[in-house]
């Protein structure tokens, strides 16, 4: 048996060896975690998608997969825009869409680039469910101005996506990047060129 | 004996016995690779490889589990690679699918071309199970090897895979070649043994300057054993687009990105594999300086 | 025990759950308070290598298993959309294909540890027996997930394994179809190997293993000289004279031996994975094609000196079921080992010239047979015209049945050449090889 332990010296030996210890564990687990990313193939499927609009006529929704969710690709009418303008501030969650989820390059007020075409995700904000469209005026009640309706827990939508007070969801339906080329309208790439 | 110096016999043992039957081994003709081989790093040649691949390949074979994009690896960009690479599709996310259906592929060619995104990794060509070569090797010496062959239906006629089923897509930048048999037998003339016979091959064999193969036959002949030994090569009768030289090269370029699409990480497995065992290496040695500091405590 | 074992601990929480649950007990008689003999050499690391081997395949597969697709149509396009599109999927599958070749060579080495220095002998018996299930249960679990990927060689090798059931007389036919699920290997035996590979095997191979441990720690372990240190004990202490703690000074000295292992994996993995096509089979990146049998079906080479004794033994009777025999005995003779071994030592150390002859002779036909089950019988050529009275002229064929009598003859004559083996003294306290003295002096370096 040689000397007694040193106590300390032993410590900064497990210290020492703990270094590249821990890295070479670290370099073990990294691949294994990192392999749960989306894969080459999920990112392939989310790719930008590209949408003909030439027949899109006013008053006309259609329904686009993107990500594996529904966008809703609308060209309102000038009466149904002016409908949604006029709701007061009041009756709205968020009315200048300050919390809400919308790319930098929309306008405010319409929440889209041009006044007549919106594009935004047919997905509530509350738990995920995609609502109905309810856009004839009066439809649900005298004041309705036309909008969409989720009939998992009752949250209101009007045609510019955003979500009326007594709302279960806290926010209006996010907007998604989208570019408009004349008639080609291309889900998943940004007016700035960004990616979503 | 020490244990140690028992392990070392029986190890010697071992290796003599395995060397010994490398001496004994037999098999079928034994072919001889020509060509060069291109370098897995070489862009360029990556990239001529894939234009060969695209032009000439996917118009019947698919390689479904290669996608376009990642074909940036090779120093191109997206936009190079939809205007110069991609005429199946636009999505540049998209594999390498075939433009011909299956149901065309089985009708014209009796046998579906099968998919050529792992080719490179297992091509082993059972006809030549006697030489030792690894798959990309094969595979190139295959596509060096179409010949003429008027007793086939497409015409052709391979000397790495006799009697395949695909023609010789490439002809047009090779041209035609015509395959050379020549037989040695101890006729008792110039040959007097089948030793002689069979050192006469072997040299006409090591010689050639084409893809060559060596085969050995035993036929009786009235009771009596014949040995016959035949040399194939391969000439060129019609002249390609590309001198033999360039088409060598072509072929190579083409297996080079063959193997890329076989394996597209490889380069970044093996820079990994460098940055590995550097970390290992020191915690080696961390390790034993832990070890020893601890058994100081032992005897 | 646990709640009278005064905890080791000082923090309150470990202190709460060493109240309720055997923590600490555990730890001891286990770990700091488990006496391993100190003259472990480098045959002693692969015990705990093979440990972790099997948790690195374990979590390796959980993770190839979130996206492989254990259907005939899409297996052998998961494994390829696992190596190109999975972020590292690359990697993590070479590991495992790695893992799964480095566990035989593992437990290979592991088990020639116990024939060399007589880890089968009495009191471990039992230990030995755990062992051998683990190597069955192993070889069952290779063979199982070797279909899995679904190229040529996955479906061949299963088809002429299953089939090799259908030898057995009278029931064999009607066996192996219900093995397989079908008439011949299909989406049905995949999704059902698939279960024994990824959930049932791996289970019963995890009790075994504990088991195992656990017949090891009841007796204590054996050491290179074969000599029991319990018979030297400290009077006061009771710990055995030539024991030290398993912990720290074994778990410091198996992390080497683990660095090492990892070098060697880590250099296969990143610059060799197919291992020139012994570890990944060239054949098998070809899609299994059941109209298409490939010229050369061999097993993986962790299985071929077994194969070579099938392929050995002729047909008798018009059957092949004598080969089958042949090469399921092959395997379980090795469990007879503890009473065949009637020498008066346990470790080689100490054997005479008979024995240590007897043991070369089975390793090499071992290695040999091994070597021959990779190539086909015709790697050796034929004898001349003179052999046609025979029932092959093939050489291979014959030197294989030569090296199956040696590696029988290991085994039946045992009983006799371990008795009559002339041996020498075994120590009374353990040593360092032949190159110390048995009495050590403190002095004395390793």
């Amino acid at each position: 048996m040689s000397g007694p332990v040193n106590k300390s010296r032993r410590n900064t030996v497990i210290a020492v060896a703990a270094v590249p210890g821990v890295i070479t564990g670290a370099a073990i687990v990294a691949p294994l975690v990192a392999s749960l990313a989306p894969s080459e193939r999920a990112k392939a499927a989310g790719a930008p998608v590209q949408v003909d609009i030439s027949a899109l006529k006013p008053g006309e929704k259609l329904n686009v997969e993107w990500r594996g969710k529904v966008v809703w690709v609308m060209k309102r009418t000038p009466e149904q825009v002016a409908a949604f303008e006029a709701i007061p501030a009041s009756q709205l969650t968020d009315p200048d869409s300050k919390k809400s989820i919308q790319p930098g390059y929309v306008n405010a007020k319409t929440r889209s680039i041009t006044p007549e075409l919106i594009v935004m995700e047919g997905v509530c904000t509350h738990l995920g469910c995609s609502p109905t469209s309810k856009l004839i005026p009066g439809e649900l009640g005298n004041d309705w101005p036309g909008g969409f309706y989720c009939p998992c827990h009752g949250s209101k939508f009007d045609l510019a996506g955003r979500v009326f007070t007594g709302s279960p969801a806290p926010t209006n339906l996010v907007i998604p990047p989208y570019k408009v080329d004349g008639t080609n309208l291309v889900i998943g790439i940004g007016q700035d060129g960004k990616e979503a | 004996m020490t244990l140690k110096k028992f392990f070392f016999a029986l190890l010697a043992a071992v290796s003599v016995a395995s060397m010994a039957t490398t001496a004994l081994a037999a098999g079928g003709p034994e072919v001889k690779f020509v060509g060069t081989t291109a370098s897995r790093t070489d862009a360029e040649s990556l990239q001529r490889g894939a234009r060969l691949f695209v032009n000439h390949c996917l118009s019947c074979h698919s390689a479904q589990y290669m996608r376009y994009n990642k074909l940036v690896d090779l120093g191109l960009t997206e936009d190079q690679i939809k205007l110069n690479l991609m005429f199946t599709t636009d999505k540049i996310g998209e594999t390498m699918k075939v433009a011909m259906t299956a149901k065309d592929a089985k009708e014209w060619f009796g046998a579906i071309p099968p998919d050529l995104s792992v080719m490179a990794r297992s091509y082993t060509a059972a006809a030549i199970e006697g030489s030792s070569g690894s798959p990309p090797d094969v595979l190139a010496a295959y596509l060096r090897g179409f010949y003429q062959d008027d007793s086939r239906e497409t015409g052709w006629n391979n000397m790495v895979s006799p009697n395949i089923a695909m023609p010789h897509v490439l002809t047009e930048l090779s041209g035609v070649n015509k395959l050379v048999e020549t037989v040695f037998k101890a006729d008792g003339k110039e040959l007097k043994t089948d030793h002689e016979a069979e050192a006469k091959a072997k040299a006409v064999f090591i010689a050639a300057q084409t893809m060559s193969s060596f085969e050995h036959h035993v036929d009786k002949k009235e009771g009596k054993v014949v040995n016959s030994y035949i040399v194939k090569t391969l000439n060129n009768v019609t002249p390609g687009l590309m001198t033999p030289q360039q088409f060598d090269i072509a072929m190579a370029d083409l297996v080079n990105f063959m193997s890329y699409v076989a394996e597209p990480h490889k380069a970044k497995r093996i820079q990994i594999g460098i940055i590995m065992m550097f970390l290992l290496a020191f915690m080696l040695a961390a390790a034993i300086w832990l070890k020893k500091e601890f058994w100081k405590d032992i005897h | 025990m646990a709640s009278t074992t005064p905890s080791m601990f000082t923090n309150p929480v470990l202190k709460w759950v060493d109240a309720r649950f055997p923590m600490t007990g555990m730890i001891k008689e286990h770990l700091t308070e488990y006496y391993a003999p100190k003259n472990f050499n480098f045959w002693y690391y692969f015990g705990s290598l093979a440990l972790m081997v099997l948790v690195l395949q374990i979590v390796t597969g959980i993770f190839l298993t979130m996206n492989y697709k254990p259907d005939a149509a899409y297996a052998f396009g998961s494994v390829e959309y696992i190596m190109r599109d999975v972020d590292y999927g690359w990697l993590i599958r070479y590991m495992h294909s790695t893992g799964a070749s480095m566990f035989f060579v593992v437990v290979y080495l592991h088990m020639c540890r116990g024939l060399l220095y007589g880890s089968y002998r009495k009191p471990r018996e039992l230990l030995w027996i755990f062992g051998m299930l683990i190597y069955l249960c192993l070889m069952a679990e290779a063979f199982f997930g070797y279909l899995l990927p679904w190229g040529q060689m996955s479906f061949w090798g299963a088809q002429v394994i299953v089939n090799i059931f259908s030898a057995i007389p009278f029931i064999g036919p009607e066996l192996a179809v219900w093995i397989r699920g079908d008439y011949s290997i299909g989406d049905a035996t995949l999704n059902r190997f698939f279960a024994f590979h990824v959930v049932a095997l791996p289970l019963v191979l995890i009790g075994l293993v504990a088991a195992h441990i656990l017949a090891l720690h009841e007796v204590g372990s054996n050491n290179p000289d074969g000599i029991e240190i319990k018979k030297n004990k400290d009077p006061k202490t009771g710990i055995p004279l030539d024991g030290i703690a398993f912990h720290p000074y074994y778990t410091v000295k198996d992390i080497v031996g683990v660095v090492v292992f990892l070098m060697i994996f880590t250099a296969i993995i990143f610059f060799m994975p197919e291992m020139g096509g012994y570890f990944l089979e060239y054949n098998n990146f070809v899609p299994a094609d059941p109209l298409k049998t490939p010229a050369h079906i061999a097993p993986v080479w962790y299985f071929t000196p077994y194969y070579s004794i099938l392929r050995a033994v002729p047909p008798m009777f018009g059957s092949q079921f004598p080969g089958v025999i042949a090469m399921g005995l092959s395997t379980m003779i090795f469990f007879a080992l503890p009473w065949l071994d009637r020498g008066a030592v346990k470790s080689i150390r100490y054997r005479g010239n008979l024995y240590k002859s007897f043991f070369a002779m089975f390793i090499f036909c071992f290695i040999v047979l091994g070597y021959l089950g990779v190539k086909p019988t015709s790697v050796w050529g034929q004898f001349g015209d003179w052999a046609s009275f025979m029932d092959t002229k093939e050489i291979a064929t014959w030197g294989a049945r030569l090296l199956t009598i040696g590696y029988f003859a290991f085994f039946f004559l045992m009983p006799w050449y371990t008795k009559a083996d002339k041996t020498k003294p075994e120590p009374s306290r353990v040593t360092f090889g032949e190159k110390a003295s048995p009495a050590i002096s403190p002095m004395a370096a390793e």
